[in-house]
């Protein structure tokens, strides 16, 4: 039919759309409206409003048929596909990590898993389950199927349940992880491997145990105890519980180490770090620099190089070497309270400068025989401003005498050398430095009298000056190298 | 014990409360001057009225009549730099109870407040 009129209709091959062609100088019976509404429909096009309105067009735009015309009369509706479904996380509890905003080019691959912490009851998120979409149509009416989205990509951890309302609810105290598509509530992390490039950064609020080491660069933080596996490298680690190390810390002068409480290990070599109890080490302890809470335990091992503070008692094999190498310990120190110390009389200082500058102001103001009722209402709100900071300063008054009483209770000399002091070891002990020339051999115990004398027993004899063994000077202070360490521990 | 503080100054507002934290007051209301205090003094009831003397728009001793034509019996202390005989004299006679004279210290702003709840009491038992 189309080919004796010239009158085409030509529809695309996915059905999209349906196009109206007319050659130049047609007969205008042949352009009527009817005539060409009977053609598209016999080319299979469904007719609807949209189709008679574009055709009568057409129509009245080929006027004289001076040249070809060819418009799209009709057009398919297309699908509309579901959508996925999805997780909205509520704000603070969106646990994928967290990319340093650095600039596009640059991603910080030490940066690692992120982890929240939440409590039972705690609305994490909304999830949003998979619509169905809707379908379309072509030209000839033919479906268009929709695609349904796809389900929630990520699976639910039974600590974890979604409600009538799509609300994802903690069924437990403890930290949200998204780890290998599945969100759970864990109250420990487990690292199976090594903490490296797979890893990222460890940060996590409560225990941590890593099956291997840690590399160098890295970071673990542990909210509460922390067990590694292996080879700690140049790597910081800060726990807020115990750490326990199956190997050693070769930290070559930069690996960092804050721990709350004990730490244990099997050597440590170029470290830094303080911790606020106690340190245990099977094996040696090569040019560190740390400030120890508790006691220092080293029984089989030496102590070789580097500047330890040590609150409590010393126990080791042996300190130094042959060869003379400076070692540096002091003892007899409560380092980890001392800073507290220097912090709440500071700010006595200034509570005291304060009054001063009242009492000042106030006499200033009465040495007036007639004073203003602006001075009288000055001198009210000085003594009110004295008053509120004489309460101040009786707060860190107390405050200081329970640091100060701390600093006496927990100082103690408590040193017990198994086999050897080598020339070149240095201990600080209060305002004495004790400086062994020559070997001391072991079994040797430093300690104070009850005249604080420092004195040193054998395994022998009666307790003895420990200036017959080793030149004791006085009016020394502490070694200034603790800095490094003692800012590890602040 | 509540509490109205009537004074143009923010800061002795806020020095009285301080004060008055310490003493056991459980509610605190605070006016700038003697026309807020009268438009407060009826929904919030006060058991004490601590009052500035020299105020803009109504001053102490203006309120104190004001408010005497009304309430009777509970305790206004006047607390003021006025510490001439005659402006005591003249705020007794108005109907205020107590007097504090600026500068005061904490004790003996609160000693003087103490005493005057416990007359108050006192007459209020007989």
């Amino acid at each position: 039919m189309a080919g004796k009129t010239e009158i085409k209709v030509k529809i695309a091959a996915d059905g999209s759309q349906a196009t109206l062609v007319a050659p130049p100088g047609l007969d205008a019976a042949l352009l009527k409206p009817e005539n060409l509404i009977f053609q598209v429909k016999a080319a299979g096009v469904l007719i609807d409003q949209d189709v008679e309105r574009n055709v009568a067009a057409f129509a009245a735009a080929y006027g004289s048929g001076n040249s070809e015309r060819s418009d799209i009369i009709a057009r398919s509706l297309p699908a509309v596909h579901g959508e996925d479904g999805r997780v909205e996380w509520q704000q603070g509890f969106d646990p994928r990590p967290q990319h340093a905003p650095a600039s596009a080019e640059r991603t910080d691959h030490y940066q690692g898993q992120h982890y929240v912490p939440v409590k039972t009851g705690d609305t994490v998120g909304m999830a949003h389950g998979p619509t169905g979409g809707t379908d379309g149509r072509d030209v000839r009416s033919g479906v268009l199927k929709a695609r349904s989205g796809k389900p929630i990509a990520i699976k639910f951890h039974p600590m974890l349940t979604i409600d009538s309302g799509g609300r994802i609810i903690a069924q437990a105290d403890g930290v949200l992880v998204l780890k290998d598509k599945e969100l759970s509530v864990t109250q420990s992390l487990e690292v199976p491997g090594h903490v490296d490039f797979s890893t990222g950064n460890i940060d996590f609020p409560g225990s941590v145990t890593i099956a291997g080491g840690v590399g160098s660069g890295f970071k673990v933080t542990a909210g509460g105890d922390l067990h590694i596996g292996g080879l700690i490298e140049v790597a910081e680690i800060r726990c807020g519980g115990d750490l326990i190390a199956r190997g050693g810390m070769a930290g070559n002068g930069r690996g960092r180490l804050r721990v709350t409480r004990n730490v244990q290990v099997v050597y440590l070599e170029k470290v830094v770090g303080a911790l606020n109890g106690d340190l245990i080490v099977e094996r040696e302890i090569t040019d560190c620099k740390l400030v120890v809470g508790r006691d220092l335990r080293c029984p089989n091992g030496t102590i070789l190089g580097g500047e330890i503070t040590v609150t409590g008692a010393l126990m080791v094999k042996a300190i130094g070497s042959e060869s003379y190498t400076p070692t540096v310990i002091a003892l007899g120190d409560v380092p980890l309270l001392q800073g507290a110390h220097v912090k709440v009389a500071k700010t006595i200082e200034q509570i005291n400068t304060m009054l001063g500058q009242f009492a000042e102001q106030a006499r200033l103001i009465k040495l007036n025989p007639r004073p203003s009722p602006a001075d009288k209402e000055r001198l009210t709100e000085i003594s009110y401003e004295a008053s509120q900071q004489n309460q101040e300063l009786a707060k860190w008054a107390t405050k200081l005498s329970e640091i100060e009483t701390a600093v006496r209770t927990q100082r103690k000399l408590d040193v017990s050398v198994a086999k050897m002091i080598h020339p070149g070891v240095k201990f600080y002990i209060g305002e004495c430095v004790v400086l062994f020339k020559t070997a001391a051999k072991g079994p040797l115990w430093i300690c104070w009298d009850e005249q604080r004398h420092l004195m040193y027993k054998t395994s022998s004899g009666a307790a003895r000056p420990l200036s017959e063994i080793a030149q004791v000077s006085r009016g020394h202070s502490a070694p200034a190298a603790e800095g490094p360490a003692r800012a590890a521990a602040a | 014990m509540r509490v109205l503080v009537v004074d143009d100054s923010k800061t002795m507002r806020n020095i009285v409360k301080g004060i008055l934290g310490t003493i056991g007051a459980t509610a605190i209301e605070e006016a700038g001057d003697g026309q807020d205090a009268l438009s407060r003094v009826d929904a919030f009831k006060p058991d004490v009225i601590l009052l500035d003397w020299n105020m803009p728009v109504m001053d102490g001793i203006t309120f104190v009549r004001a408010y005497r034509a009304k309430n009777k019996t509970t305790p206004i202390i006047m607390v003021t730099t006025e510490a001439e005989k005659t402006r005591v004299m003249e705020a007794i006679q108005a109907g205020v109870n107590n007097y504090a004279v600026k500068p005061f210290t904490p004790e003996s702003l609160s000693k003087v407040i103490e005493t005057t709840m416990a007359k108050a009491a006192a007459k209020k038992a007989a």
